[in-house]
């Protein structure tokens, strides 16, 4: 019993240095919750102690990022035990993408204090501090989903993205369509979280570890049985539900309408986001079990985008369209998953891998534009009916323009980012498919996809410009910041496809290459000391 | 009801208590034991307590006695944790699972308990395929269970494993314990913001109702 | 037949019986009941392939699950008594209002 004491390990600051902008998180969330009580329960404070808190940490990974560049990879592990954390490139990238979309929701949602309608912009006022605690921690959990390999871990930050965000559909506990929400998004996380569950107890049974690299070892080393290969799918489960993809969607369309759009917009980016990263990491350190799994997420990609391309045609709520719309997408980017697969082991940039970090910042840009521009008419109108979006163009030209900006960009149409995108998406399909003929079908899909989806984006263009209403709408005057945001979103989507699109490709290229030349050996090597 | 709070309340304290007294003076069985008459028969008893408990928590239509299953499974499940050495986590289950989780889920049929709200969701034909997919998935994943060759070690002597756990969670598992804490803080806030009713419009939510 | 396949048949059995409840019930409770069901299996599960494997990751990834077990019955119960106060019923086939 004495040797308790003696042998309690604390992280050294060196190692924790590395993991920065998650302790910064979980400041912000302690301080969140704090500053309250010193200087009183005041909306704008709350979102302010949020945004500074989400700056700074950043700014924390921009620094990490640095230091990834010169020394290639770190983990945090107790001694002699593989890493529990881990902060590489690939693990930057995603920090500072979900962080980046972390501002702008928060600053969207200090918009929508005074873009809404004084009555509801009280309510959602009275409770900012519980709105950024739940906020923060899937946040938070999302940024340990990219940067783990460890099943507890994995797990762990599965729970800790998903659990917050059930609370958060709800949010607005006076409608009950975002208790509804609530409600289905529970129900469907509790029984993947159990299977997920299930599957991960099965691959320590098999392999008698937690580690994803010692598996994937044990694996290639033929040891895969019936038993793990459940295993193994029980854990894409989980995954598949945080990216929406095709037999787990069924929690989107639904939480994206009963939620606020505030809600919807984050989880409409992050939570995929992290999932995909989660996917590549584990598909990466599974490299060689190529070409099982790569079937098996070409063809759930393919599903993915089809089924939700069909599905959107008949939907009459903006925000419905929208989740269709981002389960599309989510197809798309499992494509790049689908032609990573089988070329894991390359040590030059991959192509697929900065296909789909590029298709990430773009969707980022779209989507929140899209989402934003939805948030103006929300907040006005008071709902996002389609109809409430007829006439936009004479009602709002400022906010009608940019948003069909991103909606054609959504689409993949030549002079905006969206259309580089796709571009190099079909690119990377096109050169794996130089190998696997079987991802010609991939790239049949990705086109013929896009042809389907322009009608639905159409539609809503169509009822913003040319659709005649013989009761003229009164104009609206949507809110200032958000057409800002809009509009920038617009700038920036147009700069991608033009000006800046080499830039873009080289940043994209830059994460893509350090992501594998830098594997876990050297990242569990670099920290024995 | 009252009553069957009071009895379910002081079931969870009592459970509790015996778990925890059990858990500290329990010796650790030896491994080589695991084929001794008294175990298989400990086994067989506890895991048919789990299971009817289990199967009549799905046929019940009565809440409480619901509830009441799932805190006798919980027991049952906590046995064989002894059984398999694993006394810390036997006593957990019993303190914070039985003696908690439970009390604070009684309190939710207390809570939201009304008539004529238990129906089945399934009906007719719907039952029987969902029976027989059911059975024949699970059929399949037991194959799947015994078929493997799960990778097992040699028997050897046993750490006490209450000690050697505790250790292991401020070690090894030191980072997945404190993210653990950051999800209890952040829920414990989520949730007790989801039932609180707020001051001003309680009288509205009322009015709400449908 | 206390070896390791009597515990894995057990989980699964346990595993089972709390999907088929998840599934089948509509009371929201009976539903949450059965999830925590659902995660004894899986605790079942770890805990006896630790104690084949004779090693603690199985029994503290399994303490893990439990705080997670009771987090997700804190959050089911707050969501119930929310759900009630506005329909007046545990009933989950009583929102279905969002669809399309």
């Amino acid at each position: 019993m004495t040797e308790l004491t003696t042998e309690f390990w604390f992280p050294p600051a060196g190692q924790l240095g590395w993991f920065a902008p998650e302790l910064a998180l979980i400041a912000t969330i302690v301080a969140v919750v704090a500053v309250p009580i010193i200087l009183g329960r005041r909306a704008r404070l709350s979102a302010c102690v949020a945004l500074l808190g989400v700056v700074a940490a950043l700014l924390l990974t921009g620094d990490v990022g640095r230091r990834v560049a010169e020394e290639a990879a770190a983990g945090l592990a107790p001694p002699g035990a593989p890493p529990m954390l881990i902060a590489d490139n690939f693990a930057v990238f995603f920090k500072a993408f979900l962080l980046l979309f972390l501002t702008l929701v928060t600053v969207l949602w200090l918009f929508g204090l005074t873009g809404r309608r004084p009555a509801l912009a009280r309510r959602f006022a009275a409770h900012s501090v519980e709105f950024f605690v739940l906020l923060l921690g899937s946040a938070l959990g999302m940024m340990v989903m990219v940067s783990t390999l460890n099943l507890l871990m994995i797990i762990l930050a599965i729970e800790l993205a998903s659990l917050p965000s059930y609370a958060l559909a709800g949010y607005d506990k006076r409608d009950p369509a975002g208790a509804e929400a609530s409600l289905k998004y529970v129900l469907f996380g509790a029984v993947t979280a159990a299977i997920t569950l299930y599957g991960v107890s099965l691959l320590y049974g098999a392999f008698g570890t937690l580690d994803i690299p010692t598996i994937a070892a044990a694996m290639a080393g033929g040891g895969a049985g019936v038993g793990a290969a459940l295993g193994l799918l029980g854990l894409c489960v989980g995954i598949g539900f945080k990216i929406s993809a095709v037999p787990f969607h069924f929690w989107c369309p639904d939480v994206f309408e009963g939620a606020t759009i505030e809600v919807a917009t984050w989880l409409s980016v992050a939570s995929k986001a992290a999932g995909l990263g989660l996917l590549l990491r584990v598909v990466t350190a599974m490299g060689s079990l190529d070409d099982a799994l790569a079937i098996t997420v070409g063809i759930v990609a393919t599903a993915t985008c089809t089924l939700a391309n069909f599905a959107a045609y008949r939907q009459q709520n903006v925000k419905r369209i929208l989740a269709y719309s981002s389960i599309a997408h989510a197809g798309y980017m499992l494509m790049a998953a689908a032609v990573f697969v089988p070329a894991a082991s390359e040590a030059e940039p991959n192509l697929a891998a900065s296909a789909l970090l590029l298709y990430l910042l773009t969707y980022l840009f779209m989507n929140f534009g899209v989402f934003a521009a939805t948030a103006c008419v929300e907040w006005e109108t008071g709902s996002s009916a389609l109809s409430n979006f007829i006439g936009l163009g004479r009602r709002a030209p400022w906010l009608a323009v940019p948003m069909a900006v991103c909606l054609l960009s959504l689409v993949g149409l030549p002079p905006l980012g969206g259309f580089l995108a796709k571009w190099w998406l079909l690119v990377a399909l096109g050169s794996g498919a130089a190998e696997h003929d079987r991802l010609w079908g991939l790239v049949l899909v990705l086109v013929l996809n896009t042809l389907f989806s322009l009608y639905y984006y159409l539609r809503i263009i169509y009822m913003m410009f040319l659709r005649t209403e013989w009761s003229r709408p009164a104009p609206l005057a949507p809110h200032v910041g958000g057409l800002v945001l809009v509009n920038a979103c617009a700038v920036v989507l147009l700069l991608f496809g033009t000006l800046g699109a080499r830039a873009v490709k080289l940043l994209a290229d830059e994460y893509a290459v350090h992501l594998y030349a830098a594997p876990l050996a050297r990242a569990a090597a670099a920290l024995v000391p | 009801m009252r009553h069957a709070l009071r009895w379910i309340v002081m079931a969870g304290v009592w459970s509790a208590l015996a778990g925890t007294a059990w858990g500290a003076e329990a010796p650790v069985p030896p491994a080589e034991s695991s084929s001794t008459i008294l175990e298989a028969i400990a086994f067989y008893a506890m895991a048919a307590v789990a299971l009817l408990s289990g199967l009549a928590i799905l046929v019940s239509r009565n809440l409480v006695r619901n509830v009441v299953c799932l805190l006798a499974a919980l027991g049952a499940v906590a046995g064989l944790y002894f059984l398999l050495a694993a006394n810390l986590l036997g006593a957990i289950q019993l303190i914070v699972y039985a003696g908690g989780t439970l009390v604070l889920i009684t309190f939710g049929v207390m809570l939201t308990s009304r008539p004529g709200s238990d129906r089945q969701l399934v009906r007719g034909w719907e039952r029987i395929a969902g029976g027989v997919v059911c059975v024949t998935l699970f059929i399949g994943l037991c194959m799947v269970l015994l078929c493997t060759e799960w990778a097992t070690v040699a028997a050897s002597a046993e750490p006490t494993t209450v000690a050697a756990v505790g250790r292991a969670l401020l070690t090894d598992y030191l980072v997945p314990f404190e993210l653990a804490s950051v999800l209890l803080l952040v829920m414990l806030i989520g949730a007790a913001y989801l039932v609180r009713r707020d001051g001003e419009s309680g009288a509205e939510d009322d009015a709400d109702r449908c | 037949m206390a070896n390791l396949h009597g515990y894995l048949l057990l989980g699964a059995m346990l595993f089972g019986l709390g999907l088929v409840g998840f599934l089948a019930r509509r009371n929201l409770i009976v539903i949450f009941l059965s999830a925590e069901l659902m995660l004894q299996g899986v605790v079942l599960n770890l805990v006896g392939f630790g104690r084949f494997h004779r090693d603690l990751d199985g029994q503290a990834f399994a303490g893990f699950i439990l705080v997670i077990a009771a987090v997700e019955a804190g959050l089911g119960l707050a969501l119930a008594v929310l759900l009630l106060r506005r329909k007046g019923t545990p009933d989950v086939e009583a929102w279905r209002a969002l669809r399309g």
